[in-house]
């Protein structure tokens, strides 16, 4: 996909989008609401009509703006899970998961076969004769996810699927769509804004905002070294530090030393910056877990920051905190082995191989 | 020790039985089923009736008279042809106004429902006055300009009629259908394109078939309706010599001698026809009562249709002239001639047919403020009782109320014209208003009560029950708190029925009496004498009712909910 632009009147909804899914592959298009990727989704599909760009499935245009060319919905050879499940409630278990081989005019047999195959896959074996609507949403969203298998499409498009399902459900059925989408080995492109679902599901994660790609990669590149501060909150809970860089690194690779807070902070912290100028605003994220609390001031850290505990909640394998500091509130992950109270004076030291220097205006 | 005393007041609470609320429905629901149940038993003992004693002598001659085979036959045929027509139509323009991107949609919807707010005799006519052989507006220019005469299509063929009943009686289909449509979840059309369906393939196996429940109310109601309208059959079918079983009925009673057995057993033949209608659309529908709704809004996802939404624009919009457009200036340019000769001359222009009708000619004059008079009580009552009724919160009262409010809408409109007559011609009700009021009430409440029902249904319980908690009683529970909450839902109830009853023609031809003359009555009057007049009456008509259309759709348009009947 290249150049991709949807309108909405002036509104653009899906702004110049360009990317590529590997065959294969589950490609995860993750934002807020609002920000095209639903839109995007629905481009691909068919149902919009892109203002510009195009769109190839194995190097055929399916949709080209500039030439004019828009392949219909039906002859793209998709398949789609949509948020509502869209379980046509007309028709048989059987029937809705039959009819895209109907469509096709598949012979009978064969109907029947890849049609019990389908429910198989998606453990509903033996409920075919069922009214489609009797079905729990679980097992409604199973169906829609065998009809949109059954017919080995090229493309396999899921709607935020699991956005109607309670959380263990969800869960549940988060295994089953992996499970599914490797075993058939289909090219997938989900859209979510659940962050968790998407970093269990993607093997790429796309997070777009305002209808523009902000950072492509995988759920730990996203989580560790994300590009932007958009991505930097989105992804996880992040703590984001203001800064001026003090000093640059001599080498590409290594790390430059930002002084916390106004120019006449004393505090100057060390952390991977990347190309960052000398004197340039930048916010430093720390991720809860990247700082360690201690009781006293640590010998070995001389850039610890002080504070103290506002708020503490144990969590059993660790106790999350909120930590009064001259730098705003941070939220702490610290070993749940400790027992922290209310008041108490801490000092965190930030993990320096894992903090990251971004670019304060984005 | 507590005392007697003390206990008192708990002893009186165990005895909630009986409660303003409740009284008040059960007596108003008593008296609707007296009122509807009243005038069926009447037209059953005139139906069984021969010179004061027992007899089936009337369903015999029904089954040997082959002149009424013949009118049962065409009834069949115009009550069917008319449905498949409006449906076509109904279901069309409601796919187009609802499922795609149609130019100027929120115009073309206000203006695909205008043919509720107009008679259908109104219709009738005015397609009469563009295509009667000779002085016809159309028929005129194309003889004119050499189209052969023989291929005029003929006004008074029972095609014709079929197809003017079907055009008139659109916008009821269209109503359901654009429900429909509206709360279905457009990803259920979604989904089959992307699994390999084409737009026509999701049409009629998605998308008719999802709405089915709904299309098959909406053409059961337009084939009841058409089983017992009065309108087109009078005011074309007689003159092409094509009986309906309602206008042979009126026949029967308006004619010398009468003959009221015959017209008895020929109206429940009416009423079994719409009971088998009914009957059919059951066993289609069967247990497929879908709920598409889910309760969430749908964005409003048109289809795009890019080049082709002109066409869908062209398409709506020639409805729109021949339902709507051509009616009113056909009428309009009749009116204002001194006589009408085919095409419009400027110097026979006169205001005089507009003047005489309203002023003049005492027939006329007096039905319009008959109308005015009439259509005002009648609408008020009902809207009264509605919503006394509308009260209940108890299953056994709502289904007691479901049933009541449909079973007028399973006699046609005729048949119960005649009931009614039936019951009061032996009383002093008979040769007044009231009788026509009675009429009006009984026959078209359903529509009222739905109305105030579904607004009732949308206020919460707690908000009175919470006056009541705070020390009102019933009355100013309901004074206080739902009156001012329903509002608007009144008015709109009240302005719907007024339109209805004004244009109310089938029932009342019964019930008029010299004095008591309403102004669809007049037109059948004025249809003996020249078109001039009844056109400029007419027009009278429409232009009233249309201003109550306006106030109608402001009202309905500020409370989010467009046009709903």
């Amino acid at each position: 996909m290249r150049g991709l632009t949807k309108r909405f009147g002036d509104f653009r909804a899906v702004d110049d989008v360009s990317f590529e899914v590997e065959e294969g592959e589950l490609l995860v298009l993750l934002g807020p609401s609002g920000c095209g990727k639903t839109t995007t989704l629905r481009c691909i599909g068919g149902l919009e009509h892109p203002e510009a760009g195009e769109i190839l499935i194995e190097d055929q245009p399916v949709t080209d703006a500039a030439k004019g060319w828009f392949l219909q919905p039906e002859a793209r050879g998709m398949g789609m899970v949509a948020q509502s499940y869209a379980i046509w409630p007309h028709m048989s278990v059987y029937e809705n998961i039959a009819f895209p081989l109907r469509m096709r005019k598949e012979r009978g047999d064969v109907v029947s076969s890849r049609v019990q195959e389908a429910l198989e896959m998606v453990q509903l074996g033996g409920l075919g004769d069922r009214n489609a609507t009797d079905l729990s949403g679980g097992q409604q969203q199973r169906v829609a996810l065998a009809r949109a298998i059954v017919g080995r499409p090229r493309v396999l498009l899921f709607d935020e699927p699991l956005s109607n399902l309670d959380a263990k459900l969800r869960e549940q059925m988060r295994y089953l769509l992996k499970d599914v989408q490797r075993e058939i080995g289909i090219t997938a492109v989900y859209v979510t804004h659940d962050q968790a679902e998407a970093m269990g599901l993607g093997d790429e994660l796309l997070v777009m905002n305002a209808g523009r790609i902000e950072q492509r990669g995988s759920a730990r590149e996203l989580y560790r070294e994300p590009r932007t501060r958009f991505v930097a909150e989105f992804i996880g809970v992040a703590n984001m530090l203001k800064g001026t860089v003090v000093e640059t690194p001599s080498k590409p690779d290594g790390a430059v030393y930002v002084r916390l807070g106004d120019d006449d902070g004393k505090t100057i912290v060390k952390c991977r910056g990347g190309a960052c100028d000398l004197g340039k605003k930048v916010t430093v994220l720390v991720r809860p877990e990247w700082f360690e609390a201690t009781q006293g001031r640590p010998q070995s850290d001389q850039s610890a920051i002080k504070g103290t505990v506002r708020n503490s909640q144990y969590l059993g394998e660790r106790t999350e905190l909120l930590v009064s500091t001259e730098y705003g509130e941070l939220r702490v992950n610290a070993s749940g082995d400790v027992a922290y109270q209310q008041g108490q004076v801490v000092h965190l030291s930030i993990d320096d191989d894992k903090s990251i220097a971004l670019p304060a205006t984005a | 020790m507590a005392t007697i005393a003390q206990y008192v007041p708990i002893a009186r609470r165990l005895w909630p039985r009986f409660s303003v609320e409740l009284s008040a429905f059960w007596i108003t629901a008593g008296l609707m089923a007296v009122a509807i149940l009243y005038p069926a038993t009447m037209a059953i003992d005139s139906a069984f009736r021969l010179d004061g004693s027992l007899s089936l002598d009337a369903f015999e001659r029904v089954l040997t008279t082959p002149r009424i085979g013949r009118d049962i036959l065409t009834t069949l045929i115009f009550a069917g042809g008319a449905t498949l027509t409006a449906s076509a139509i109904g279901v069309s323009l409601a796919w187009i106004i609802a499922r795609t991107d149609v130019p100027a949609g929120r115009l073309l919807e206000a203006l695909c429902v205008v043919p509720l707010f107009m008679s259908a005799f109104v219709g009738a006519i005015a397609w009469r006055l563009i295509l009667v052989p000779g002085a016809g507006m159309l028929s005129r220019a194309l003889t004119d300009w050499g189209f052969p005469e023989s291929l005029l299509p003929d006004v008074y063929s029972l095609t014709s009629m079929c197809l003017i009943q079907g055009i008139f009686y659109s916008p009821f289909m269209y109503l359901y259908a654009v429900a429909s449509f509206r709360q279905m979840d457009p990803s259920l059309e979604e989904v089959a394109r992307i699994h390999g369906a084409n737009q026509w393939q999701v049409l009629r196996r998605i998308t008719l078939p999802i709405n089915a429940p709904a299309l098959l109310s909406g053409m059961i109601l337009v084939f009841v309706f058409s089983i017992g309208t009065l309108e087109i059959p009078m005011a074309l079918g007689i003159a092409g010599n094509h009986y309906v079983l309602s206008t042979r009925i009126w026949t029967l009673l308006n004619n010398y001698p009468q003959d009221v057995p015959l017209a008895s057993a020929l109206g429940f033949l009416a009423i079994a026809m719409a009971a088998c209608g009914i009957w059919i659309q059951r066993r289609l529908l069967g247990e497929r009562q879908f709920t598409t709704v889910t309760g969430k809004g749908y964005r409003a996802r048109g289809i795009a249709l890019r080049k082709g939404k002109w066409v869908a624009f062209c398409a709506v919009f020639t409805y729109i002239i021949v339902a709507v457009i051509a009616p009113i200036i056909v009428l309009l340019l009749v009116g204002l001639q001194k006589w009408w000769r085919g095409y419009f001359q400027i110097e026979l222009f006169t205001l005089d047919n507009f003047y005489s009708v309203a002023f003049e000619y005492d027939v006329t004059s007096r039905a319009i403020v008959n109308s005015l008079i009439a259509c005002t009580i009648a609408a008020t009552i009902c809207v009264i009782l509605a919503t006394i009724l509308s009260q209940t919160k108890s299953r056994r009262g709502e289904s007691l109320m479901g049933l009541l409010a449909l079973l007028p809408l399973a006699i046609p409109g005729a048949i119960f014209g005649m009931m009614v007559l039936f019951a009061f011609i032996k009383t002093p009700i008979y040769n007044t208003l009231w009788i026509i009021i009675f009429a009006f009430v009984i026959g078209n409440f359903f529509l009222a009560y739905r109305t105030i029902y579904s607004v009732r249904l949308s206020i919460h319980g707690d908000l009175e029950q919470s006056a009541r908690i705070h020390g009102a009683n019933w009355w100013q529970s309901t004074y206080l708190i739902l009156i001012p909450l329903i509002k608007p839902g009144l008015f709109s109830a009240w302005l719907m029925s007024f339109v209805i009853f004004m244009r109310e023609f089938s029932s009342v031809m019964f019930l008029y009496r010299h004095g008591t003359e309403v102004m669809s009555v007049v037109f059948w009057i004025l249809m003996e004498r020249h078109s001039a007049e009844l056109a400029a009456f007419m027009i009278i008509q429409v232009v009233l009712l249309l201003i109550i259309m306006v106030i109608y759709q402001r009202l309905n348009y500020r409370a989010g909910r467009g046009v709903a009947m």
